[in-house]
């Protein structure tokens, strides 16, 4: 083989070996919380500096809040397939729709009050600082300008 | 056999000769031919001699040591450029990624809009 074509070659895999080098390097931390057993809990003790015992006590908050969530899923879920029948047999709107409509509504505030006791004992469990960013952000993704009309 | 199988051969070529000496074209042709083969033999010279003159320049510098390093150098720049870019993407995928997941664990709503999605 001749020195040019080495040459052209050993260029390559330097090339090669300095993108993944950096590549893995950078994206350890990333890859460590998907590793993890509940990567959305990893990434918000390392989102929010938390320490292992704040965030113990934060896995603790989340892995009792879950059920109650998971039945205010199915709840939500039984009511906008109710609503949808009723809209889909009506031809007008009825008193069926409308009562329908305000106990999705009620839900909705028994859902959002149950979302904010949750995030305040969540907010109290780390940092007063990063407490305050916990509650802006999840603010922003569930309280949003719009009302909500957007996210979901 | 065999020699008449040559003398055989050796006929038939003669005759085709023969009737090729007697074969005359007839047919025009197309216009400009003469000038589309120089073109076109010029059109592979010219290719051929700029891969050369390419190839002898590349091993004209990488005769040099100094250039083969800073051939070798920007290539690792490249990688590590690249891999950094791309490493950034990444890191920011997978953030938003599990911002969402853990949103969705927390609020029903944005929960059942992801199953219905």
């Amino acid at each position: 083989m001749n020195r040019p074509l080495i040459i052209l070659l050993l260029g390559i895999l330097i090339a090669v070996a300095g993108f993944w080098g950096i590549y893995y390097s950078r994206t350890a931390d990333t890859r460590a919380l998907l590793a993890s057993d509940i990567p959305e809990l990893a990434w918000l003790k390392h989102e929010f500096n938390l320490s292992d015992a704040e965030f113990k006590r934060i896995s603790e908050l989340h892995e009792s809040y879950l059920p109650r969530c998971a039945d205010m899923c199915r709840r939500i879920a039984e009511k906008n397939s109710e609503i949808g029948k009723a809209i889909v047999a009506s031809e007008r709107l009825t008193s069926e729709i409308e009562t329908k409509l305000r106990e999705a509504a009620e839900l909705r505030a028994e859902c959002q009050a149950a979302m904010l006791k949750h995030f305040f004992e969540v907010s109290q469990t780390m940092p007063a600082e990063q407490g305050r960013r916990y509650l802006e952000w999840v603010q922003e993704k569930t309280f949003p300008p719009d009302h909500g009309l957007m996210a979901h | 056999m065999n020699s008449e199988r040559s003398n055989e051969s050796d006929f038939s070529d003669a005759r085709l000769s023969a009737l090729l000496k007697t074969w005359m074209v007839d047919a025009p042709v197309p216009p400009r031919f003469q000038q589309n083969v120089w073109r076109r033999i010029e059109s592979q010279e010219t290719r051929g001699s700029w891969l050369n003159e390419l190839r002898q320049l590349f091993e004209r510098h990488l005769a040099r040591p100094v250039l083969v390093g800073s051939y070798l150098l920007l290539l690792l720049g490249v990688g590590l450029g690249t891999g950094y870019v791309q490493a950034r993407q990444a890191n920011s995928h997978l953030r938003d990624t599990l911002q969402s997941r853990y949103m969705q664990s927390v609020d029903p709503y944005q929960r059942v809009a992801a199953y219905h999605r």
